[in-house]
């Protein structure tokens, strides 16, 4: 009597909505229908079979008007599970009514993939936009939203940007794509569904996982053949089969067999391109897992939680990124594709442990995993993807800047700072390189954006330090992805002519070795008569940091990767080396020397006192003038050695040795105008001179150094607000607008001016002292 | 909400393609229009709906701490000598604490309602981690709240959770450690029941001053704040879909497990009402953008509504059904989750569409 009455429902609502079918649209019909189904197993577990089959028959009627419109077999599949649904409804089976709203979804699933493909195909991109309603959508995760591919190619289809293969060919890829990650996650579930016993839960799922892996049944029998495909489906009969009689073994051992068949499998594999991306993104995710990992842990403890997160997002990345290439590595080599799987779940576990605080390995233990993966990947890759690094550099950058807004958003200003300094460090040792010889406007912009602002658009450093507010934040950071977009497409289209490579490298090569030419120019020129003897230290100094800035050369050819972790805090600690040293050069200059010679020349032995005076401090002075010379020019050596590098990799040794050499006439021209200036000013002038062109240098010096100490966190940044300097100042005269900055130099001014000031007031008063004493007291003063 | 005539008018134009298309077509979606300018005419009723919640949640707070600091005072005056407390003051107590919890199960969803706009609104997320989803540093250093309490005896109460779970585990005892005295017969009916015990006052009144303290700057953040159709669209694609998550507390609370539930929270107000109070407040974020996804895709727009309604009918018919005291088994509670979770899921994915062809952003 109760299905009578079932049935009766039934087709009195089959014959409301049949009218009405042909003006129903898609999405109303398969969201209905589901959504009935989907009530109807709540309705068996609240209110009993009754309840559940009135849902059933809403589903049916629902329903109707999507059959005529879809396929034959789509339709059947569709009346298939309604019949399976209405059956067990009344029977009070919540398995066999899971099973049907599982085998519904995916049957209606499979109409709007075909429908959609077919009509972004032939251009009918108003049809396929309606039938693309009807898909499903990754599970989120925390890391990834749900994608947008198809409904942005039917954008671009609309607009007239790409053909109608190509649209159909993304909406094809996003949908396959989608019910792969649908089909792993119905599978994980259903492995916790029958580990707990939940059965019902269990056979809903085994359906879900049978329909999308249909879905995906002519990708993969292209691509492993029918046979294989036969296989695959069977064992997919065997795991909802096994569900059904709540059998945990044969369940286990129909899934095994699914995840063999499944085994590097993807429905619509990788463009070339996006294939050179991921391939880039595991090599360089996974060598900064160790990086972070290294950070994050002292002492077998977790000392920075935010470390571990950061080491975790990497390594999930590589290992996204790995398994979007897993097919194409094992065809090339099963056993290191396998292992280098492994590897990363070592790191996977490894890092969960530290973030639950149950277990923290030595960071060799992952330095030495992270290396044998990236080794082997590299091994492993095909001559195209060698070259895959920058896309990914990029990658590393937005990610990194994704954790600047999040943070900023959440209040947490200085974790947003830090993640900004790491986005800034990816990105000055990584596409900077290329991108200052390539479009240094561009490089000027992004710059600008990461720091102090660029045009009326404030820099990342302002607000995050006055803690601006997560709009303001979002509006620098679409300039910043407009402007790392633009990067991205020069740096990606490669090496432009060579006049523009040989102009900047030879600007380049020019403004880094303008300092060291100068300190050195100038005081050798200074060092005439009997202080020539120190032109040797000095020199021999610029000699060994020449000769180290060739080792740097040769060590980054095979660990460039690897100097990434340590440029900024090595040239952070030359350039302080560098200050300190100039700074004590200065003061025995001056000091011992320059002022000494006059007070010298005004007494008339002088000879006798700068004799006295040099041979007393030789051998400190020597050292101090070597070591001036090492850091003078090793500071710059070092970031131009990456700079040269990554440049002739994009365009060439040839036009890049020839910006070098440009560039070094450049600097060899104003050493020898120094020099020549020098040697023709009179004594006095040509060592006021100098004094002011070291004055000059180390400001410059100062200003540089705290905007790399900036950089790699040592110091804070607090920017002047409302002050606006040109990116000139920043580049040639080491000008920003932060207190830090502006106030080491002004600093630095004052203690050199200073120190001059108190040394004249000095000499007067010994001056004053030396006419009224006599003559061998004065002698023995001085030494 | 906006069905209606366009779509029946894109519906009959549609037909135009049938023959050239492999497959019937179906009634058009409406082609992509430029994007709307602006639609801040309708996100302030989203603020508007957040400044009414922040001032019930207020209220609350401040109705609590004056409690809270009546029943420390009670104990100081015994010097907190609980079992003196129970003997001398015991009918007192029992009223103060009665009070609490009252305001407490009345104070619960004067949050849940806006959670949805305040979890998933980057710039106010930090409150959601105080007040209502941050665990302590104990349990998971990694979700940890960002505060640590002082009692006014000067102890540290190091990252101790959030303040709606801390201050339940506190008035029921689920949270040992702020329990002063178990098993009291607080309603003296003769038996010590879940929930009778006599809290920490030192600890109690901590917790409840920071509960007001944190409800004033939230109320103040959302003064200030000025929503944008990327807090809008994020919040929906945050919020919706975290359906299995709070069915799987639900399913371990007192609600679904009975006395062998070890839950520390959600044991008394069931997850299911603030399942229902959050998809209620994303609702009236959806109203607020519902224009604008109609300006790209009226079909989409429809979609959405209908989906979203469906999802709120789902929950308030299971939180209907357990109020009117139909238990629910573990099982039962997963597979009810798993459909809540699907439904939530697409309703994103959709929501991330529009977002996309908008152009707008939403925050990780």
């Amino acid at each position: 009597m109760r299905r009578l009455v079932v049935l009766l429902v039934s087709l009195a609502a089959l014959a409301a909505t049949g009218a009405a079918a042909a003006a129903t649209e898609p999405w109303r019909a398969a969201g209905e229908a589901q959504a009935a189904l989907g009530d109807a197993g709540k309705a068996l577990i609240v209110d009993g079979p009754a309840a559940a089959t009135a849902a059933v028959a809403e589903a049916e009627a629902a329903a109707a008007p999507l059959l005529p419109a879809v396929p034959a077999a789509a339709a059947a599949a569709i009346r298939e599970a309604l019949v399976l649904g209405r059956a067990s409804a009344a029977a009070g089976d919540a398995a066999g009514l899971a099973e049907a709203h599982g085998r519904l979804r995916t049957a209606i699933d499979h109409a709007g993939l075909d429908a959609a493909v077919a009509a972004a195909a032939a251009g009918d991109v108003d049809g396929a936009r309606a039938w693309l309603l009807l898909r499903e959508f990754r599970p989120p995760t925390r890391f990834s939203r749900a994608g947008a591919d198809a409904t942005l190619a039917l954008d671009a289809l609309a607009d007239g940007r790409i053909a109608p293969p190509v649209a159909a060919a993304a909406v094809r890829t996003d949908l396959l794509d989608t019910y792969q990650a649908r089909l792993r996650t119905a599978l994980d579930d259903l492995a916790a569904a029958v580990g707990r016993g939940f059965w019902a839960r269990a056979a809903g799922d085994a359906a879900l996982a049978r329909g999308y892996a249909g879905l995906l049944a002519t990708a993969h029998a292209e691509q492993r053949g029918a046979q294989a495909q036969e296989a695959l489906a069977a064992a997919f009969d065997d795991l909802l089969a096994a569900t059904r009689a709540q059998d945990a073994t044969a369940a286990a051992a129909a899934a095994g067999r699914i995840d063999q068949a499944l085994e590097g499998f993807r429905a619509a594999p990788l463009s070339t391109g996006e294939q050179v991306r991921r391939a880039g993104q595991l090599l360089r995710f996974t060598a900064l897992v160790p990086v972070e990992y290294g950070r994050g842990v002292d002492g077998g403890r977790v000392v920075h939680d935010f470390e571990i997160q950061e080491a975790i997002t990497f390594r999930d990345g590589a290992a996204q990124a790995f398994a979007d290439l897993e097919s194409v590595l094992l065809a090339r080599d099963a056993a290191g594709t396998r292992r280098i799987g492994t590897l990363l779940d070592v790191l996977g576990d490894a890092l969960a442990a530290a973030a639950a605080g149950s277990r923290v390995v030595e960071p060799d233990v992952v330095d030495a995993a992270a290396a044998e993966v990236v080794d082997l990947a590299g091994g492993l890759y095909p001559e195209e993807w060698k070259d895959a690094g920058e896309a990914a550099d990029f990658d590393v950058i937005q990610g990194a800047l994704d954790r600047v807004e999040a943070a900023a958003a959440a209040g947490q200003h200085s974790q947003a700072e830090q993640a900004r300094l790491e986005a800034y460090a990816f990105f000055e040792f990584g596409p900077e390189q290329r991108l200052r010889g390539l479009a240094p406007g561009l490089f000027v912009r992004v710059e600008g954006l990461f720091w102090y602002g660029e045009g009326d658009t404030p820099g990342l450093a302002q607000l995050l330090r006055r803690k601006a507010s997560a709009a303001e934040v979002a509006v620098t950071r679409a300039a910043l992805d407009a402007a790392l977009g633009e990067a991205e497409s020069a740096v990606g289209s490669g090496a432009t002519s060579t006049a523009t490579i040989v102009t900047n490298t030879a600007v380049i090569v020019f403004r880094e070795g303008l300092e060291a030419v100068l300190i050195v120019a100038a005081l050798v020129a200074g060092m005439a008569g009997a202080r020539q003897r120190f032109r040797r230290p000095l020199v021999g100094g610029v000699a060994a940091a020449l000769a180290a800035t060739v080792v740097t050369w040769v060590i980054a050819q095979t660990v460039l990767g690897s100097l990434s972790r340590y440029g900024e805090r090595l040239e952070a600690v030359v350039s302080l080396v560098a200050i300190g040293v100039l700074l004590l050069i200065m003061n025995w200059f001056y000091h011992k020397v320059y002022w000494t010679d006059r007070l010298a020349g005004f007494q008339g032995r002088k000879k006798a006192l700068v004799g006295a005076g040099l041979v007393g401090a030789a051998t400190a002075q020597a050292l101090g003038l070597v070591a001036l010379g090492f850091t003078s020019v090793y500071r710059e050596g070092f970031e131009t050695v990456l700079f040269l590098q990554a440049l002739s990799l994009e365009a060439g040794p040839g036009r890049v040795l020839l910006g070098v050499a440009v560039g070094l006439a450049g600097v060899g021209s104003v050493a020898v105008l120094v020099f020549l200036l020098h040697r023709r000013l009179p004594h006095k002038k040509m060592l006021i001179t100098t004094g002011f062109l070291l004055l000059a240098v180390l400001v410059i010096m100062v200003g540089k150094t705290v905007q790399v100490l900036q950089s790699v966190g040592w110091l804070p940044v607090d920017p002047v607000e409302g002050l606006r300097l040109p990116y000139w100042a920043g580049q040639w005269f080491g000008t920003f607008p932060t207190w830090e900055g502006l106030g080491a130099q002004a600093l630095a001014l004052a203690l050199v001016v200073g120190s001059y000031l108190a040394a004249e007031g000095l000499r007067a008063r010994r001056r004053r002292r030396i006419l009224a004493a006599p003559i061998g007291a004065t002698a023995r003063g001085d030494a | 909400m906006l069905a209606g005539a366009a779509i029946a008018v894109a519906a009959g134009c549609g037909g135009s393609n049938d023959e050239a298309s492999p497959v019937p077509a179906p009634a058009a979606a409406a082609p992509a229009p430029a994007p709307v300018a602006s639609s801040a005419a309708h996100l302030s009723g989203i603020k508007t709906y957040l400044l009414e919640h922040t001032g019930l949640l207020t209220g609350f707070t401040a109705a609590f701490q004056a409690d809270a600091q009546r029943y420390y005072d009670l104990a100081a005056g015994v010097g907190f000598d609980y079992a003196r407390l129970e003997a001398e003051h015991g009918a007192e107590a029992s009223e103060i604490l009665a009070a609490l919890k009252a305001a407490w199960v009345e104070g619960n969803p004067y949050y849940e309602r806006m959670e949805g706009v305040v979890a998933g609104t980057p710039s106010l997320a930090e409150f959601d981690v105080i007040l209502d989803a941050g665990s302590s540093a104990e349990e998971d250093p990694g979700s940890a709240v960002p505060f640590d309490l002082t009692t006014p005896s000067g102890t540290v109460l190091k990252q101790p959770g959030n303040l709606y779970s801390l201050t339940e585990g506190m008035l029921w005892g689920t949270l040992p450690q702020y329990v002063a005295q178990a098993g009291v017969d607080l309603d003296g009916d003769g038996t010590a029941a879940f929930g009778e015990v006599l809290p920490d006052a030192d600890a109690l009144l901590a917790a409840a001053q920071a509960f007001d303290r944190y409800a004033g700057e939230l109320a103040t953040a959302a003064e200030a704040w000025q929503p944008t159709e990327s807090d809008a669209f994020t919040a929906l694609v945050v919020m919706v879909p975290t359906m299995s998550e709070y069915f799987g507390q639900w399913a371990d609370s007192r609600f679904v497990r009975g006395d062998a539930s070890s839950s520390e929270a959600f044991n008394v107000v069931s997850r299911l009402s603030d399942i229902r109070d959050i998809i209620g407040s994303l609702d009236v974020v959806y109203a607020g953008v519902e224009p604008l996804v109609a300006g790209v895709d009226e079909a989409q727009a429809e979609q959405t509504d209908a989906a979203l309604d469906d999802l709120a009918a789902f929950i308030g018919d299971l939180q209907a059904q357990e109020q009117g005291g139909r238990a629910f088994t573990a099982e039962e509670a997963s597979t009810l989750g798993a459909e809540a979770q699907e439904r939530g899921t697409a309703i994103a994915g959709q929501v991330a569409q529009v977002a996309a062809r908008l152009g707008i952003e939403i925050a990780q």
